[in-house]
Parts: structure tokens; C-alpha cells; sequence
């Protein structure tokens, strides 16, 4: 009777995936993210002694290089990440690769170059506020994302708004994409499987920090993915050796318990 | 005896160079034409993408809007098209690569909305300072043709005075349509563009400085030769009928087409001047 023993034991399975077994008391703590992106204000008082690496990609001689970086951020974009992750997960070790800006002029080689960067330092969680749709990336992210599967990087990523596919946000199956709802609770996420974006979380009037020691209210899916980014670093705290496939899997099933909460209580009231 | 050969290879001489310089200069007069038909047929452009731009701010509820293109190639950022009150001060403002909210949507390639820009932090608008505006809330979406990104689309505050709602997620999606058709529109004012530039710099490395001269006289009287305005006055008729519908451009080439074959048989039309 091999089937109701096998229904029984998936049942066990998910039964165990909750936030108390997975995120619930944790703080980020061990766990390295990267975030790439226009640098970080390492200063702002919210984030001062969190950053714990800081590089921006420089072109040297024909290669990009990285090089410790004290340019801060004059955008504002990776500061704001970084905001949102240290809030979700605290103690996580914040590792800030610039690509953006105008001395790194956001171009498509140095974004792969910052991604290359992360995946070489074994960083747990790569988070991708931004994206390309130049069709001469798509197979070089794509086996990136590879490398970072096989490494055990788990990349998150921030889908655009705008018809034309952005690359890596579309590579489902090798990261996690993210796209903004309202809602300020970054433990609300929601999980739609089968659509090219599968994940869904707060990115609506976040109040996160931004250069200069102030605050900003953002709406985008770029404060989407860093909350999701957030919530990884805490899930890996608790289980260092997960696979991104694993975290994907606990991202489904905590958010089908989302999902529940919501109908019941719809019900109820 | 001189040999008659001797003279008349001079003359053929002479005669070869004269035959090289007219077919030069009408090359060049070719030229000349191809790029101010060009213009007359892009010029509304500019009107197209402001007309656009009036119906996306109305639509998306913000009281100004602008169309910011890239300038050079490093991520910097001009004003194309402003409908705002200090418009004309506004295109004098240079964006740098990767400053500002503008900036950062270009180089990021992700709209973003701030809901009250001028609260805390470091807000940088060389566009506030330079104009006396006052940013109070913002959305900017990038533009984007295919796979290249060709500007930003910004909405800036709301009719009446502050404080003002932020821009909600409904109107960010809303004007990611709009920035898809006004997307188009740049990349068609910028290739335009880019002919009369690349033009006008051809000609002025290819001479030296008393040649160019001479020939920019020339060209100054190829462009204001009565067949050429004639040429130009063409170009605007065809492109106001061609703009009225589908049926209206189909009739158009239909036209042409049969003008074209009748000239190809008859010959006694001369084709110098117009060749596309």
C-alpha cells in the first residue's frame, strides 16, 4: 500500500515547512547577501556597521576589476536595498557590489561582472533590483545563473513593469523573481506558480533609507525583491546547505499558508 | 608637329574633372535633399511625443511630465520634451549618468515612484535648482525600444497644491504603456537626429577651410532654391495625408507607385534630385 503511505509522508513533509521551523527568532545572522547595485551609503546611520564589504567595478586595462569602493551612492537605489533587507534580516552580513553610477556606468559587462563577482565569493543570497532586455545578455546571465545554482547562490531578482521580458527576472527556474504588491508585511508574500514571476511581495510606499541619513517612500518591484532577499537570509540562517530549488519550495509552501490565512479570514469576516 | 592628341587629352582631362564635379555635386545635392526630406517627414515628432505626453499625464494624474532622452553614451540624460512651465529652461539641464531619480530609472532599468521627494535625505535635481520647480512627488518609468533604453518618462507632482498623493501602482502600470508608444517616438526623433548630425559632420571634416566655405555657400543655395522648397512642400503634403489613416497611406503609395513607373518609361521627368 505504497500510495496513502506516500500521501501520508508529503503531508509530514510540508506539515514541518512553517515560519516557526524556518524563519520565526532569526535574525540573518551568518549569512552573507550581496546586493547589486548603485553602492550603498555606508555612513546612513541605519546601516552603519552592516555593511560588511563594500567593491565597485572599475574598467581597467579592457577587464573589469573590483576594488574596494568608498564612493558610496549617489543614486540612492542600493542604499534603499539595503534598507529594506537589514530590516527583514538584521544581522545578515551586507556585501554592497557597485555596477551602477557614474563612474560604473551600468553597463551590461559590468553588471555581469558584479554577478560573476558574488557568485565567485560564494555570497548565500545575491539580490537583483535591476535587469536587461538586450537580448545579447540572455546566454550569459543564463549560465551564470547556473554557476550561482551549482555554487549555492540563491539569486532574487526584480521583474520590470514594461512588456518586453527582462533578463534574469524570466529564468524562473534558476532564481527567484519578484514583482511588488501592496501590503507592508514582508512575511505576507504570496507565490504564483506558472507565471514567469513567481513571487510576489511588499513593494508599495516602502519607507526605506536613502542616501544622505534620510528616508524615502518607494514604490517599485525593486523594493519587492530586497524583502524577499530578506526572508531568504533568514531561512538560510536556520538551514545553512539549502539548494535555492529547497528555499524556492519553502517560499511556495509558506506562501500557499498565506494564501489560507487570507481566504479564511475573508471567510470569517 | 605637336601632336593634336597632346591638346585633346588636355581637354578630356578637363572635361573628366568637370564631368567628376558635377556628378559629385549632385550627390551632394541628392544628399542635401534626403536629409531636409527627412526632417520635414520627423519634425512633428517632437509634437507627436508632446501630444502623447499630455494624454499620459492626464491620465496617470500628475500635473507635468517629461520626456528625458540619453545624451552621449555614458548614461547621461537631456529634456526632450517638457510640458511644464519652465519647459524652455528645463532643455538646458544635463542629466549625469546615474544622478538623480531620472538617473537611476535609466541606468536600473526599473520605474520607480517617490512619494515626497523633498522630505529627507539628498534629493539631487540640478532641473529644481536651475528652474526654481519644486519636486514634491514623483514617477519615473524608463523608455525602452526593444532592447535598447532611450530615455525616461517622468510624472512629477499633482494638479493643485501639496501635500499630494503618491503615484499608486495602478498609474505606474499606466504609464509603462504610455512609455512604450513614446519609446517608439524618441528612437525615430533620435535616428532622424543622427542623419542630420552625422551630415552636417561629414561635410564639414571632408573640407578644408576655404573649400568649406565655398560649399556651404552652396548648400545654402541648394536649400533655398525654389525646387528644393518645392521638394520639401512634397514631403509635408505627403507626410500630413499619410498621417490621416491607413487607407489614406495605402493611397499614397499606390500613387507613387504608379507615378514612379510612369517616369520610368517616359524618361522626360529628371530623377537628379530626388533619390531615395
Amino acid at each position: 500500500m505504497a500510495r496513502p503511505r506516500a500521501v501520508k509522508a508529503a503531508k509530514d513533509l510540508w506539515g514541518t515547512i512553517t515560519p516557526d521551523t524556518t524563519w520565526k527568532g532569526r535574525t540573518g545572522r551568518g549569512v552573507r547577501v550581496a546586493i547589486i547595485d548603485s553602492g550603498i551609503d555606508t555612513e546612513h546611520p541605519a546601516l552603519k556597521g552592516k555593511i560588511t564589504e563594500s567593491v565597485e567595478a572599475i574598467s581597467e586595462g579592457g577587464r573589469i576589476v573590483f576594488r574596494r569602493s568608498t564612493a558610496g551612492d549617489v543614486a540612492g537605489h542600493g542604499t534603499a536595498c539595503a534598507g529594506i533587507i537589514t530590516t527583514v534580516a538584521p544581522e545578515s552580513e551586507i556585501y554592497s557590489v557597485k555596477v551602477l553610477g557614474p563612474n560604473a556606468s551600468g553597463s551590461g559587462e559590468m553588471f555581469l561582472a558584479g554577478l560573476d563577482y558574488a557568485i565567485k565569493q560564494r555570497i548565500h543570497v545575491i539580490n537583483l533590483s535591476l535587469g536587461t532586455t538586450k537580448p545579447e545578455y540572455f546566454g550569459p546571465l543564463h549560465d551564470l545563473l547556473d554557476r550561482a545554482y551549482h555554487a549555492g547562490c540563491i539569486v532574487v531578482a526584480a521583474a520590470n513593469n514594461l512588456p518586453q521580458p527582462s533578463y534574469p527576472s524570466i529564468f524562473s527556474s534558476s532564481l527567484v523573481s519578484v514583482v511588488k504588491r501592496e501590503g507592508g508585511d514582508p512575511f505576507n508574500f504570496g507565490f504564483r506558480y506558472g507565471q514567469v514571476i513567481e513571487l510576489i511581495a511588499p513593494g508599495v510606499q516602502v519607507r526605506t533609507t536613502w542616501p544622505g541619513g534620510g528616508y524615502r517612500q518607494l514604490t517599485g518591484n525593486s523594493f519587492a525583491c530586497p524583502h524577499i532577499a530578506g526572508v531568504i537570509a533568514l531561512i538560510m540562517e536556520a538551514s545553512p546547505d539549502l539548494t535555492p530549488f529547497q528555499v524556492k519550495t519553502i517560499l511556495y509552501t509558506i506562501a500557499q499558508r498565506n494564501q489560507a490565512n487570507e481566504d479564511q479570514h475573508k471567510q470569517a469576516s | 608637329m605637336k601632336s593634336a592628341p597632346r591638346k585633346s587629352s588636355k581637354k578630356s582631362a578637363s572635361k573628366k574633372r568637370g564631368n567628376l564635379k558635377g556628378s559629385f555635386e549632385a550627390r551632394l545635392r541628392d544628399a542635401i535633399s534626403v536629409v531636409d526630406v527627412a526632417n520635414q517627414l520627423t519634425l512633428p515628432l517632437t509634437n507627436s511625443i508632446e501630444n502623447l505626453l499630455s494624454i499620459a499625464a492626464k491620465d496617470v494624474g500628475s500635473d507635468t511630465a517629461s520626456v528625458l532622452v540619453r545624451e552621449g553614451t555614458r548614461g547621461g540624460l537631456k529634456f526632450l520634451v517638457a510640458l511644464s512651465d519652465v519647459a524652455d529652461e528645463l532643455k538646458k539641464v544635463r542629466i549625469p549618468p546615474g544622478k538623480g531619480i531620472a538617473g537611476l530609472v535609466f541606468s536600473t532599468g526599473q520605474p520607480m515612484a517617490v512619494a515626497d521627494v523633498s522630505k529627507e535625505g539628498s534629493f539631487w535635481s540640478e532641473a529644481d535648482k536651475r528652474t526654481g520647480f519644486k519636486t514634491v512627488t514623483l514617477l519615473a518609468t524608463p523608455l525602452r525600444t526593444g532592447s535598447e533604453m532611450v530615455g525616461v518618462l517622468e510624472f512629477v507632482n499633482r494638479p493643485g497644491e501639496p501635500p499630494y498623493d503618491p503615484f499608486s501602482p495602478e498609474e505606474m502600470d499606466r504609464a509603462a504603456h504610455f512609455a512604450d508608444a513614446i519609446a517608439s517616438l524618441v528612437e525615430a526623433h533620435e535616428t532622424a537626429g543622427l542623419i542630420e548630425t552625422l551630415f552636417a559632420r561629414s561635410l564639414d571634416a571632408s573640407l578644408n577651410e576655404s573649400g568649406g566655405r565655398e560649399v556651404r555657400e552652396w548648400v545654402k543655395r541648394v536649400r533655398s532654391a525654389p525646387e528644393h522648397k518645392d521638394l520639401l512642400q512634397l514631403a509635408v503634403s505627403l507626410r500630413d495625408i499619410a498621417s490621416r489613416g491607413d487607407a489614406e497611406r495605402q493611397l499614397c503609395r499606390d500613387i507613387l507607385d504608379s507615378l514612379a513607373r510612369w517616369t520610368e518609361k517616359h524618361a522626360t521627368i529628371s530623377t537628379g534630385y530626388l533619390s531615395f
